[in-house]
């Protein structure tokens, strides 16, 4: 889904937002994307800014098993910790575990990234000229991961042989490496899972004509702050990674935004100026 | 009841066979005007090759191969489509692993055509920038179209379901990259159902599946009955000689229970009374996760 425009001539390059766990509405990154335009205005104006929301399927799941959970909650509208843990809880289960909510939310990830390639087509630019970037955080950066390797052999649109190709996938407060390490703890009925199935690593494809290993991604790079337990249990690094990534994981131990070192904000604040300089280049 | 015994089985049978198909990427979007337009594309590109696959020789004849897959399977969709009568809506949606891999073989030997050209392929076939933007609508649409189908099956229309069938649709009755499965089984205490028997209230526990109209158009007749998202049947158990809610003992009576979207109506063979009864739900639940 768009949510801002460029505003000056289009530099042909769009971002796209895929959050974590939590309640995350619709133009939940309306504030991350303000963000990163105080860092560099110009690139942010000139830049179309999308983003994957996800939680309708989480609420839609959640409300098909749990009818009337509302009432069960606590009425005072503050903070509940243990609605917290329950959606925290839910949204594990329902892509790590099952079938249809994992199709689901890759769907609704699929759908956001043909509409990238159809804005990108409406103003006459070819998919190889038009540079995607992703901007993933927390339990994000697996749907981002899946979503990669479910379409690189995609025949269309969305497949590599349609040129279609992330430059830049940020994956910030990621627990890929903390999931493939417990593979066998975290129990699933679903079959077709990459991150379980297979070393992490970029998606790759055979191109059938030049017979030459291809990536839809171009550069990963990896974000972690030192005490996020998500990303930090277990860390991501170019070893975990089988040395997919563009550099060693960026470490940073500062906390930007509160007490919580996993904010999709804190990571932006700290790496802001480096994330606009990729898409800048 | 042994040969719809049977039936049901066999009903069962075919379910897991169709949904165990399992999913490798291989759906394809097939509209009628985009299979139409990659025949012009591959024209094109047909008039364009010897001139760009000089070196090394043998290029041309790989370019060629991958083109002649492609027309080939194009041009099989488009005769089934005409001698079958098969409708735009059921083309657009197509598990076809070969034809996926001629079209993204050929795609291979397009971008190879660019690059030896040294020109974008919108500039080197004419006809490329519209089928793309084509290909992108029909794909586009599909997905919001397995959208709605996700809305479907799992929206607040749909029934509540137990953590025992969550658990037995996900493992056993899963669907696929293309969308979700129609089948939902049934296996459920349903807390609170209208009896015209006794006191009124009655708990039944119910075994069968559910259907969803993934596509949204359920047939006229259901319409009529304003089913709009599902249609199920189970066999039903209910305890008839004090009836009331979670009262499930004395002597069992066996029934039937159709669910019309979230409404039920059934019928229950009440022994001692020699008479059926009627039992009326609503899919709700009375106990979260559970019942």
């Amino acid at each position: 889904m768009l949510i801002q425009e460029n505003k000056t001539p289009w530099n042909k390059k769009s971002v796209v937002f895929i959050h974590g766990i939590g309640r995350q509405p619709e133009n939940f990154s309306v504030p991350m994307h303000k963000l990163l335009r105080e860092v560099d205005p110009a690139t942010a104006e000139a830049t179309r800014w999308y983003e994957v929301a996800y939680d309708s399927v989480n609420d839609a799941m959640e409300k098909k098993v749990i009818e009337f959970r509302s009432a069960l909650a606590k009425p005072d509208g503050g903070t509940d910790v243990g609605g917290l843990a329950a959606d925290f809880l839910a949204d594990l289960i329902n892509f790590l575990f099952n079938v249809d909510p994992y199709n689901w939310i890759n769907t609704i990830t699929k759908t956001a990234l043909a509409e990238v390639v159809e804005d990108g087509q409406k103003a006459g630019v070819e998919q190889k000229e038009h540079e995607v970037f992703i901007l993933s955080h927390s339990l994000g950066t697996v749907v981002a991961y899946e979503t990669l390797h479910t379409i690189i052999n995609e025949p269309q649109t969305l497949g590599l042989s349609s040129n279609f190709r992330v430059k830049a996938l940020f994956t910030l407060g990621s627990p890929l490496a903390f999931i493939k390490a417990n593979t066998r703890r975290i129990p699933t009925v679903n079959d077709n899972f990459y991150l379980r199935n297979e070393a992490i690593g970029k998606p790759m494809r055979n191109n059938s004509f030049t017979g030459r290993m291809q990536s839809n991604v171009t550069e990963w790079y990896n974000l972690r702050q030192k005490i996020d337990p998500v990303a930090s249990l277990i860390p991501l690094d170019q070893e975990s990674a089988n040395g997919s990534l563009a550099t060693e994981t960026l470490v940073f131990d500062k906390l930007h935004t509160g007490v919580n070192p996993h904010d999709f904000m804190n990571y932006l604040t700290e790496y802001g100026p480096m994330i606009m300089e990729k898409v800048r280049a | 009841m042994l040969k719809a015994g049977r039936r049901f089985v066999v009903a069962f049978a075919l379910v897991f066979s169709a949904t165990g198909l399992g999913f490798a990427g291989d759906y394809l979007f097939l509209s009628p005007a985009y299979l139409s337009a990659t025949k012009a594309v591959i024209s094109e590109a047909n008039e364009r090759a010897p001139l760009y696959f000089r070196d090394p020789p043998e290029a041309l004849a790989r370019y060629d191969n991958a083109q002649h897959r492609l027309y080939e399977d194009v041009t099989r969709v488009q005769r089934a489509q005409f001698f079958k009568k098969v409708s735009a809506e059921t083309v657009s949606e197509v598990k076809d692993a070969a034809f996926a891999d001629a079209l993204n073989g050929f795609k291979d030997a397009i971008n190879a055509m660019s690059e030896a050209a040294d020109q974008p392929l919108q500039k080197l076939l004419p006809s490329y920038a519209e089928w793309s933007r084509m290909e992108t609508r029909v794909v586009k649409a599909g997905l919001e179209q397995r959208l709605s189908a996700y809305q479907t099956r799992f929206g607040p229309e749909s029934e509540p379901i137990n953590v025992l069938e969550l658990l037995i649709s996900q493992k056993w009755l899963p669907g696929d990259e293309a969308g979700p499965a129609p089948w939902e089984p049934i296996l459920r205490v349903e807390a609170v159902g209208i009896t015209t028997r006794g006191s009124g209230l009655t708990s039944t526990i119910q075994t069968g599946m559910n259907y969803y109209f993934l596509d949204g158009k359920p047939p006229k007749p259901l319409q009529w009955l304003t089913v709009s998202n599902h249609v199920g049947v189970a066999a039903m158990l209910q305890y008839l000689d004090k009836p009331g809610v979670l009262e499930l003992r004395g002597r069992p009576s066996f029934g039937v229970i159709v669910h019309l979207d979230r409404k039920e109506i059934g019928v229950a063979w009440d022994d001692a009374n020699d008479r059926l009864h009627l039992t009326l739900g609503y899919a709700f639940q009375f106990v979260p996760m559970l019942m």
